[in-house]
Order: C-alpha cells, then sequence, then structure tokens
C-alpha cells in the first residue's frame, strides 16, 4: 500500500514572545505534524534574537523551513530561509534586493486581489489570503480567493488564519497549497494533538483539479 | 536552505550481517551447506568436528542458530560455537560474541561480548574488527575509548566492509580518535559509496558536490545521488530534487524533480522550497510525477 502524497502542507505562525511552553509544544508539533514551514511573526512583543536563533536550530534539524516577518536584515543574521511580508511592492523589491533569489519571500496578500496578482508578478514565492479577524464573512471570503487563486494562477497560495480542521480540509480540497495555523493555536491545550489533527485532515483532502 | 545532512551514528552496537563462512574450500560439510543440503552438512560437520576441525565447530553453531534443516537450537548453536572459538577459529568467536552482545540462548553480557570480538578481531575478521569498534565508541562492555576504536574501524574498512569504511570517513570527518581529515573521510565515504552503501552514496555525493575533500565533480555528485536515490535513501533523493529543479549537471525536469521530493518527503525529509515547485506544476505534471512516485515505490515493494 502506497501512502497517498499530500498535496498541501502545514504552515506554522509563533507568536514574537519567547515562551518555554510554546517551544515544547512546538518542539513536539513538529514530531507528530508534516510541517512544511515555520514563521516567526513579528507581532505584539519585538523579536528576541536568542528565541529566533533557537527557533532556526529547532526547524534547522528537521529540515523545515523558518522565516521571519516583515525583517529582512533580522533573517539575514539569523540565517533563516526567508521572510513574510505584508504587500508593498517597495518593500518586496528591497527585500529581494537584500536577501537575493534564493530567499523565500512570501507575501500576505489579506483580501486583495490586485496585491496577489501583483505581487505574484514580481516574484514573491507564494501568496497568503486571510487574516485574523474571522468571522463568517472572511472565511467565505478566503475560500473565495483561495479557489480563484488556484483555479488561475501558478503562484503558491498559503490559507492564512486556520483554525480548525474543518477549514483546513476544505481549503486544502479547493487547492491551498499550505495551510497557515493561527498564533492563537498556541494558546490551546494539547496544541500538539490539535496541530496533528488538522495535519490528518489536509491528509484526507485531495484537490480539485 | 536547509541543513546539510548529518551523519547518523549506527543506532545498534552489533550488526548481524549474513555472513558466509570462509572456510568453504575444501570441506564436504560446508560443500553441502553451501548447496542448501542442510541435513547432509549437518552430519558431515558432526563427523569433522569429532575430529576435532574448529571450522566444522562453527558450521554446526551456523545450522542451529539459523534453524536450516533442524529446528533452530540457540544453545545448541552457543555451545558449538564455544567449542569452535575455544580451537581458535574467528568466526566461531564473532558468532558467539554476537549471541552473547544479544542474549540470545546466553545471559547477554556485552564484556563477555567484547572479548570475544577481539579475539576475533586479533585474527582478522572483519565483522567482529566492526563490532569492537563500536565497543570502543559506546564504551559499554569496555571503557569508551575513541582511538580504539578508530584503530579497529580502521582495519575493518581495510578489509572492505563498506559499513566500516563508511563509519571511518566519519571519524576523519569529525575527528573523532583521529586528527579530522576532510580528505580522508571523502576517501573512505567514496569507498563505502562505491561498494554500494546509500548512506554514503548520499554523503559522498555532498562531498563530490561542495569539493570537500575531493575536487569539486558535479557529475559524479549527481551519479552518486541518483545511486542513493534509488536504493531509498531519501537526503539523496532531496539533492536528486534539487538537481532536477535547478537543473545543476542534470537536465532541468519539473516532473522528475517532483517526483524525487515527494519521495524524501515521504520518507521525512521535508525541503519547502521544493514544496514550492510542487505547487508551481501544472495539474498534468503533478499527476505525472504522482505517478512516478508511487511507480518507484511499488517497484521498490515488489522487489
Amino acid at each position: 500500500m502506497v501512502e497517498a502524497m499530500p498535496h498541501c502542507r502545514l504552515y506554522l505562525t509563533l507568536p514574537a514572545r519567547p515562551s518555554a511552553a510554546l517551544e515544547s509544544s512546538l518542539a513536539q508539533a513538529l514530531a507528530e505534524a508534516d510541517v512544511a514551514c515555520v514563521l516567526l511573526c513579528n507581532d505584539m512583543a519585538p523579536i528576541d534574537n536568542s528565541w529566533a536563533f533557537r527557533l532556526r536550530e529547532l526547524t534547522l534539524a528537521r529540515e523545515i523551513a523558518f522565516l521571519i516577518e516583515n525583517d529582512a536584515p533580522r533573517a539575514e543574521t539569523i540565517g533563516a530561509d526567508g521572510i513574510h511580508i505584508t504587500a508593498d511592492v517597495a518593500l518586496y523589491r528591497s527585500a529581494r534586493d537584500k536577501l537575493g533569489q534564493l530567499a523565500i519571500i512570501g507575501v500576505g496578500c489579506i483580501e486583495s486581489r490586485h496585491d496577489a496578482m501583483t505581487m505574484a508578478e514580481l516574484g514573491a514565492d507564494y501568496v497568503a489570503f486571510g487574516h485574523a479577524e474571522a468571522n463568517e464573512t472572511a472565511c467565505e471570503l478566503r475560500v473565495e480567493l483561495i479557489a480563484w487563486w488556484s483555479e488561475i494562477f501558478v503562484a503558491p497560495c498559503v490559507a492564512w488564519d486556520v483554525e480548525t480542521a474543518e477549514e483546513a480540509e476544505r481549503l486544502a480540497g479547493l487547492g491551498a497549497d499550505f495551510i497557515a495555523l493561527s498564533t492563537a493555536i498556541w494558546q490551546a491545550e494539547d496544541v500538539a494533538q490539535r496541530i496533528a489533527t488538522i495535519g490528518a485532515a489536509l491528509r484526507r483532502a485531495r484537490t480539485a483539479a | 536552505m536547509t541543513a546539510q545532512g548529518t551523519r547518523l551514528w549506527l543506532a545498534a552496537l552489533v550488526v548481524a550481517i549474513a555472513w558466509s563462512p570462509a572456510n568453504s574450500a575444501e570441506s564436504p560439510a560446508y560443500a553441502a551447506y553451501a548447496q542448501g543440503q542442510y541435513l547432509t552438512a549437518l552430519k558431515l560437520a558432526e563427523a569433522e568436528a569429532e575430529k576435532g576441525s574448529k571450522e566444522a565447530y562453527t558450521l554446526l553453531g551456523e545450522i542451529y542458530e539459523g534453524g536450516l534443516g533442524v529446528a533452530q537450537d540457540l544453545s545448541k548453536a552457543a555451545d558449538s560455537y564455544a567449542k569452535g572459538a575455544d580451537l581458535g577459529d574467528a568466526n566461531a568467536q564473532f558468532s558467539l560474541g554476537l549471541l552473547v552482545a544479544e542474549g540470545r540462548g546466553l545471559r547477554k553480557d556485552l564484556k563477555l561480548a567484547a572479548n570475544l570480538f577481539e579475539k576475533a578481531a586479533d585474527g582478522g575478521q572483519a565483522l567482529a574488527q566492526y563490532n569492537l569498534a563500536l565497543i570502543y565508541l559506546d564504551g559499554k562492555g569496555r571503557p569508551a575509548d575513541e582511538k580504539k576504536a578508530a584503530e579497529w574501524m580502521q582495519k575493518a574498512a581495510e578489509h572492505g566492509l563498506p559499513l566500516a569504511a563508511y563509519d571511518l570517513g566519519g571519524f576523519y570527518q569529525f575527528g573523532r580518535g583521529v586528527a579530522a581529515d576532510k580528505a580522508k573521510a571523502a576517501e573512505w565515504t567514496g569507498r563505502a559509496a562505491e561498494a554500494g552503501l546509500p548512506e554514503a552514496q548520499a554523503e559522498y555525493g555532498v562531498m563530490l558536490f561542495k569539493g570537500e575533500g575531493v575536487p569539486v565533480d558535479e557529475k559524479l555528485a549527481a551519479k552518486m545521488f541518483r545511486m542513493g536515490a534509488e536504493q531509498g535513501n531519501a537526503v539523496a533523493q532531496n539533492r536528486l530534487a534539487r538537481l532536477y529543479a535547478n537543473g545543476v549537471a542534470v537536465k532541468a525536469d519539473p516532473v522528475q524533480a517532483a517526483k524525487w521530493h515527494l519521495l524524501a518527503r515521504a520518507a521525512g525529509v521535508s525541503d519547502f522550497n521544493l514544496d514550492l515547485l510542487l505547487a508551481k506544476l501544472t495539474p498534468e505534471q503533478r499527476a505525472a510525477a504522482d505517478k512516478a512516485a508511487e511507480e518507484w515505490q511499488n517497484d521498490r515493494l515488489t522487489e
């Protein structure tokens, strides 16, 4: 019996604030789930270099890509694989100049079709749709954008700020290449278990294509 | 973008490898054994053993240990090996050492195992030399001593044991028991690779690619990655996928890149860059890659 090759993988986002509990949950999650990429967010608290270095080591040991949000110089210092930025042409260009062609530069396009097309045209390695205030309207829009994008465009797309296995499976089925889980997930109990459950849902999903 | 494949030290202390009896020449018992006539071999070996042939005791041990033509009987096997060992047969000493090290048919005793391996190793038995090296590395059964581990590893490697050549390459790479020496690391890893060890092929490929201890040779590196990949080494599969993705040393081929990436990923080697490549494939290319990966796995299962 050959194991099915999943079409969609997990993308984890981490809050900037260092936390031993989070670090151990992350290690457990990486051991149990099939994770493609880890992003250290530049939210609430400033990024702490020693925290970033520890995460770099943790991910490197498993050959998992490590990105930093909106901070190309720090990505370079830490030896990250690249960055995730907000959709902005000047920001993208300066980051690409600094980090070079081999670095991964992904762009959060939230809800804008125009941004996504512009950034993909420029050479963004992926575009991401979705945002944290996940009310019903926002979720439906994300579904619509993912389906639209993966139907027409070549650049990989990431469904952003996903919280549940049901959403993840649905978005994967519509063609999302990666499912980025919300940073809020780290507040849950049994985080690693939850992440593994969502990972298992992705294995079930098959693209419509 | 990802970590350089790190050498995995062999976790198991003792590696049992199908050992073909070295003394098959001239002995009717071994001749029968080699032809699979185990009951005949058993009778002949019993007679030869009675006349004091140490190799015959070893053969008896192998027949009982393997349950070949008779019910498996580990204590009889141990007993026969012990007689052969006392008479000075290196293969018997080694085989008895394995039983003692694993506690099969005898109480587990790593010190005794080490003594037996050492005797066999002194007698030129390559697997015993290898296992003795591992014992010195591990510090169980003998006090840990990396220098002695390296010396025995060198001997086993010189006897042409691929695993020993590979581990010796690691000793030179990390300066364990010997002075670190990139050229020697590459030489021994290369020998293990040539002998067909997939882990060694993956690592030798990396050395050739980066020119570590050996002149850069991308073509040969690609060949090593391919051989390792075909044998199922996930690191080699990942590196081969990267070559196809970037058109380095091979013609760029996204479907081949995806095929090898899918296989490597299923075996636990993640690579986000190749995931991104995968996501950019057309549905037709993706289907072709899935099919190629599946066929490769099916071929392996039926082998």
